[in-house]
Parts: C-alpha cells; sequence; structure tokens
C-alpha cells in the first residue's frame, strides 16, 4: 500500500518518508554522536597529546609517546595481567555456573519463580552494597565470617587471613564476589535460552534412547550455542571493565595485585590529572575489547545459525 | 515386533478425565489406527504408550512385560512427531544415526544401516544437508527413516502426515502401507483424518471423548457403526441422518417424517416392533451411496424403495457428483454419477437401497 502510493507520487513521497525517518531516528542519533562519538574522538585526539589539567606547560602533539609510556608503566601492565586473568576465569566459570543456574531454575516446580529472583536480586543491588557485605565476609581475623566458617570446618586449624589485603588472595576475593553478583544476568539470559529449546526435541531424543546426560550433550548444549556464546562475549567484555568492586573495596592493592586497566585509567584522568595518559589507556582498552569481540565472533562464527 | 496390550488405562490431568478405561490389545505386526476428533485423547494415548506421559491408572503391557515405569528411552519404540521434531543442529545423516549412536553401536555398522534406510526412503543425496534446511516433505521422510532405521519394536505415529500438503500426504499414505508391508513391524498411528484411518488401517479404534467408540476392520466400522457418533465420523461426505415417527401398519413398518414415507417389512426389523408399540422415534441412516436414481435400474440390487427429492446444489468432483437434496425439510448428500446431468432445482426420484439402511436409537445414539 505504501509502496504503491509512493511510486505513484513519484520521488516526493518517498523523500518525505525519508525525512520523517532521519527525524524520528534524529534524536537517538543525536545522543549517540554526543555521548559516544565525540567522547571517543575526543580520547583519540587527547591519547596523541600531552594534555594535563594542572600542569603549566603548554599541551603539545606528541604523537604515540603516550602508547609507549603506558606500556612502559608498571602499574598499567599489571593491569592487563590482572584483567586477563580475571576474565580468564570468570568467563567459564560464570558462564558454567550460569547454565547450571538456570538448568536448575528451568524445572516446572511449585515457588520456581522465588528462586529466581533470589539468584537474579544480586544484579540489582548496587555494587556499593555488594562490596560493603563481602567487606565483613571476608573480614580479617577470626572473627570475619569467611575465616571463622573455615576455622569451624578445619576443627581450628585454619590461619585467619585477611583475604582483601593479601596479594595472593585479594584477586581470588575479587573474582569470587563479582560471580556471585554478576551471574543472575547470565542466567537469565540462559533461562530464556533454554525455554525456546522445543519440548518435543527432548522427547524426540527420550525416544531415541537418550538418556538425560546425553540429552543434555546432543540436545541442551547445541541448541544453546549461541546464547551460550553471546553470554561468554557479554561477561568478557564486562570483565575487561572490571572497576567499581576494585575501587570500592582494595583500590587496586596491595601491591597492585587488584588493578584493572579500567581503574588505572580512572586514576590517570581523575587523580592525577593526566587526561592525556587516561585516554591513550581507554582507546587501548577500546582496542582490546574489540579484538576479543572479533576473535570471539570469528572463532565461533562456522556453525553459527542465523535465525 | 510386538504385541501392545493396554488394560483399563486412564489419564487424569486436574480434573479432567482426559482417558477412562481405556482397553485395546493390539497383536504383533498389526497396523492400528487410532481416530477421533481433535481433543478425543488419541494423542494422550500414543504418549502414553511411548512412555512420555504417566498414566493416572491402569497398565500398558508389550510383549507381555508391564511397562508403566520403563522410561521412553528403555521402551524400544519409535515415534514419529506431528512436527517431525528432527534435531535442527544435526544434518540428516546424524538425525537418523542418532538413535543407533545411543545405543552405542559401532560406526561402520551404523553407517550401513542409515545409508540402507535412506535408499529405501529416497534420501541418500540429502544425507549431507543440515536437517533445517529440508522441505515440509523432505523432513517427514527424515523422520520416518529415523524411526524405521532404528528397528523398533513398535512404531507409533502422532498425525504424520498433516503438515503435508494434500497431493504428499497421499504419496506418503502409500509409502507408509508399503513400509508396514515390507517391515511386517506392529504400528500404532493417531490421526483426526478418518480417509487416512480408512485406508491405512488393519484395524480402526475410534475414539470420542477418551472413550472408545468402535473397534473393528475398516469396512467393518463403515458398514456396521455402533453408534450415531461412528457412523457420522467415519465416511465422507458424512452419513445423513433422518430421525422420524414408527408406525406399524399390519406387516410392515413404517418411518415417516413429513411427506416422507419408507415402508419396511416388520420381519426384516425386528428391533422397530419395540419402537411402533411405544411410540418412539428412531434415527435412520442413509450414506451418499444408499441411492439409485430412479430409471436407471440396476438389476444387481434389490429390495429398492422409490422417494422423490428436490436438489439444491451440486459439487461435480470430476469421478462423481455429489447432489445436496432436500428431503422432508432436512438436506441430503446423494452420490450421483459423473455424467448425470442434473441442476440445482431439479426433481429426483431416488430409489433408496433398503439393506444399506442404518437405524439408530436417538436416546443412546446406539445401532439397533
Amino acid at each position: 500500500m505504501k509502496s504503491s502510493r509512493a511510486k505513484s507520487f513519484g520521488g516526493n513521497e518517498k523523500r518525505l518518508e525519508q525525512l520523517t525517518a532521519w527525524l524520528m531516528a534524529g534524536p537517538a542519533i543525536f545522543g549517540l554522536l554526543v555521548f559516544i562519538g565525540l567522547p571517543f574522538c575526543l580520547a583519540v585526539i587527547f591519547s596523541l597529546t600531552t594534555l594535563k589539567l594542572d600542569s603549566p606547560l603548554p599541551v603539545e602533539f606528541c604523537g604515540f609517546e603516550q602508547f609507549y609510556r603506558v606500556f612502559a608503566d608498571q602499574g598499567f601492565r599489571q593491569a592487563l595481567v590482572n584483567n586477563t586473568i580475571f576474565a580468564a576465569v570468570i568467563v567459564p566459570l560464570q558462564t558454567t555456573a550460569a547454565l547450571a543456574l538456570a538448568l536448575l531454575l528451568n524445572r516446572p516446580l511449585r515457588g520456581m519463580i522465588i528462586f529466581r529472583t533470589i539468584f537474579f536480586m544480586p544484579v540489582i543491588f548496587p555494587m556499593a552494597l555488594i562490596a560493603i557485605v563481602f567487606e565483613l565476609i571476608f573480614a580479617p581475623g577470626p572473627n570475619g565470617l569467611l575465616n571463622s566458617f573455615l576455622l569451624f570446618l578445619s576443627n581450628g586449624y585454619w590461619q585467619p587471613l585477611d583475604f582483601l589485603h593479601n596479594p595472593h588472595t585479594a584477586l581470588a576475593a575479587i573474582i569470587t564476589l563479582s560471580i556471585w553478583q554478576g551471574v543472575g544476568f547470565q542466567m537469565i539470559i540462559m533461562l530464556a535460552g533454554l525455554q525456546a529449546i522445543p519440548a518435543a526435541l527432548y522427547e524426540a531424543a527420550a525416544m531415541d534412547g537418550a538418556d538425560r546426560w546425553q540429552r543434555f550433550v546432543h540436545i541442551t548444549l547445541p541448541q544453546m550455542r549461541n546464547t551460550i556464546i553471546f553470554v561468554a562475549l557479554v561477561t568478557t567484555i564486562l570483565a575487561f571493565r572490571l572497576f567499581d568492586q576494585v575501587w570500592i573495596l582494595t583500590q587496586g592493592g596491595p601491591n597492585r595485585a587488584t588493578t584493572t586497566v579500567m581503574f588505572e585509567t580512572v586514576r590517570a584522568i581523575f587523580k592525577r590529572q593526566d587526561v592525556a595518559r587516561g585516554a591513550a589507556m581507554s582507546v587501548l582498552f577500546f582496542m582490546i575489547v574489540l579484538t576479543v569481540t572479533i576473535l570471539q565472533r570469528w572463532l565461533a562464527k562456522e556453525k553459527r545459525e542465523i535465525d | 515386533m510386538a504385541e501392545l496390550i493396554l488394560d483399563k488405562v486412564s489419564k487424569i490431568f486436574g480434573n479432567n478425565r482426559v482417558i477412562s478405561d481405556f482397553n485395546l490389545k493390539v497383536a504383533d505386526g498389526e497396523f492400528v489406527v487410532l481416530v477421533g476428533p481433535s481433543g478425543c485423547g488419541k494423542s494422550t494415548i500414543l504418549r502414553m504408550i511411548a512412555g512420555l506421559e504417566p498414566l493416572s491408572a491402569g497398565e500398558i503391557y508389550i510383549n507381555g512385560e508391564l511397562v508403566n515405569d520403563v522410561p521412553p528411552k528403555d521402551r524400544d519404540i519409535a515415534m514419529v512427531f506431528q512436527n517431525y521434531s528432527l534435531y535442527p543442529h544435526m544434518t540428516v545423516f546424524d538425525n537418523m544415526a542418532f538413535s543407533l549412536k545411543m545405543r552405542k553401536i559401532n560406526r561402520p555398522q551404523i553407517a550401513e544401516r542409515v545409508h540402507r534406510t535412506a535408499e529405501t526412503l529416497g534420501l541418500t543425496d540429502l544425507l549431507a544437508s543440515p536437517s533445517r534446511a529440508l522441505s515440509g516433505g523432505q523432513q517427514q521422510r527424515v523422520a520416518l527413516g529415523r524411526a524405521i532405521v532404528r528397528d523398533p519394536q513398535l512404531f507409533l505415529f502422532d498425525e504424520p502426515l498433516s503438515n503435508l500438503d494434500a497431493g504428499l500426504r497421499l504419496d506418503m499414505r502409500a509409502e507408509l502401507i508399503r513400509l508396514h508391508k515390507s517391515l511386517a513391524a506392529t504400528m500404532i498411528y493417531v490421526t483426526h483424518d478418518q480417509t487416512e484411518a480408512m485406508s491405512m488401517s488393519d484395524r480402526l479404534v475410534v475414539i470420542k471423548d477418551g472413550l472408545i467408540m468402535q473397534i473393528g476392520r475398516p469396512l467393518e466400522i463403515y458398514n456396521k457403526p455402533a453408534n450415531l457418533f461412528v457412523a457420522g465420523f467415519i465416511g465422507s461426505p458424512p452419513m445423513n441422518f433422518i430421525s422420524c415417527e414408527v408406525i406399524r401398519q399390519g406387516q410392515d413398518i413404517q418411518l415417516c417424517r413429513d411427506d416422507f414415507r419408507l415402508t419396511l417389512k416388520a420381519a426384516d426389523f425386528p428391533a422397530l416392533g419395540s419402537y411402533a408399540d411405544r411410540n418412539r422415534q428412531v434415527i435412520i441412516g442413509l450414506r451418499p451411496e444408499d441411492f439409485i436414481v430412479a430409471g436407471k435400474p440396476d438389476s444387481e440390487v434389490d429390495n429398492l424403495q422409490k422417494i422423490d427429492v428436490v436438489v439444491e446444489y451440486t459439487e461435480p468432483l470430476g469421478s462423481e457428483i455429489l447432489a445436496t437434496c432436500q428431503l422432508a425439510g432436512l438436506p441430503m448428500t446423494i452420490r450421483l454419477a459423473p455424467d448425470y446431468r442434473v441442476i440445482p432445482g431439479q426433481e429426483l426420484a431416488l430409489l433408496i437401497k433398503i439393506d444399506a439402511i442404518k437405524l439408530f436409537d436417538p436416546q443412546t445414539g446406539g445401532a439397533l
């Protein structure tokens, strides 16, 4: 109907439709440009300068100097290592945990909605609140929640640790709380994926002689492939953006054991006023996330279902 | 190869009794069709046989073994689903090989069996294609292949042809009949399509509201329907029904409705006597082919009775003409020869084949 009218009125109608489309999309495009496009371009430009807010020296163009410096910086290198460890642990662990939870919560059981809500709740809690709760759990000395629990389990043999301020346990502590906080989100996505699998496939497989585990391997996993890829991708990106927990609980310490790229970036800009350096870090951060994303999509590309 | 017994099987969903005391014995190698309108519970029965639905009461035996608590995977039953339920992430080969892999059969043997089955179904060229790229008819074939390749004790079909277009459905019907002959396997087939049911089955089970209305060979059911429901459900176009007064006239019994009169010999229809005496009505059932156009003498049929009807409209189908006529204020469908010239509004003298008449009690619905 629309297209036939467009034809009979010649190009005018079509141009009007295009104008309408642009008008409708306008506010969103404007927002994207101002709040994402512009800052990103500015970051790229700043990263090539010596811009420092409290510096009396004039701002100069310095090419890739900032990038060299960033790479030479021990703190940033450690941040990259930490982020990589964090992602390498969290992505498989959290994805598996989310799938396991989703499988548990996908049963037709009375009161299931309550369990689903409980497991999803940490996602909507503000990180500050969660950090405080975990600060209590990880509290040092024999009276800390986790320490006293471990003391009880080991019948008094456990040596109480200061989890958040011990270089060997600090990152692990951050990982634990991050999984607890984030797994609900991935679980919901997994749950949606599970519910999209037709029940008849399981019935057909059961008739074909597949037991519970075989049905999981041959029906659930292949059917969940795209969902799992998506969850892994999102988790990876979120893992590289790790910041809040670190900022609130450890300030990157002890001895840089928990510092992250985001943390270093924020510190460079807002603590040391070193805008150019921070900009270089965020550009690097962007490149890393982009590379990981492209890599993951490429690895998962074969057999990808487009429907 | 299997013998199947359903003994007083019942299914209750919530407060809803879907199946009540269902008894059925299927002999080894038999092709039994469960037929009934949608919602009559026939698919539920099939799913209970498969083990996909627990029984509320009763027992199911396969080869004499009670299987109530045997999970579906251990029942050695193959099922073809209405929407085929192929594994969308697998190729045709993998779909067919799946059950064999689950049974840990070695690879060369799997390949051999899949190829052999694929050949009988004309699927060889499709073996490498992903199953979700197939057309409906092809998917149907693969679903069939997936069932056959296993060589199971029992085949279950849940309306497997209802998603296919008419031409394909006829082809697959013929193919299934051929397969049943060559495999000599026990098959239970659910459909709401009475033509399908008639043409394929060794035995037919007509179901309504979870109750068996009649079990029998297709022609037996067609010619001697046990009740009004079966009479109306089996046969296309359906049987014509006329409810009549029953009047005794000496040696004869007269069935009347308005100006329609049918005179029967009381001796031939002994059951009618009591209806006449108690002044009760009966329902006459006449199939569309139970009429002969008067003036076209048919020497092979005797015992005819003449009635006059007015043609309302006709449906020429090529192989025959269906004419809907007015008789005593009721529409009646009759079958006419394809070359017969008839126009709406025309008066037609018909001869009724008295021997073909079916009589039913209007209260119980049972045949007399």
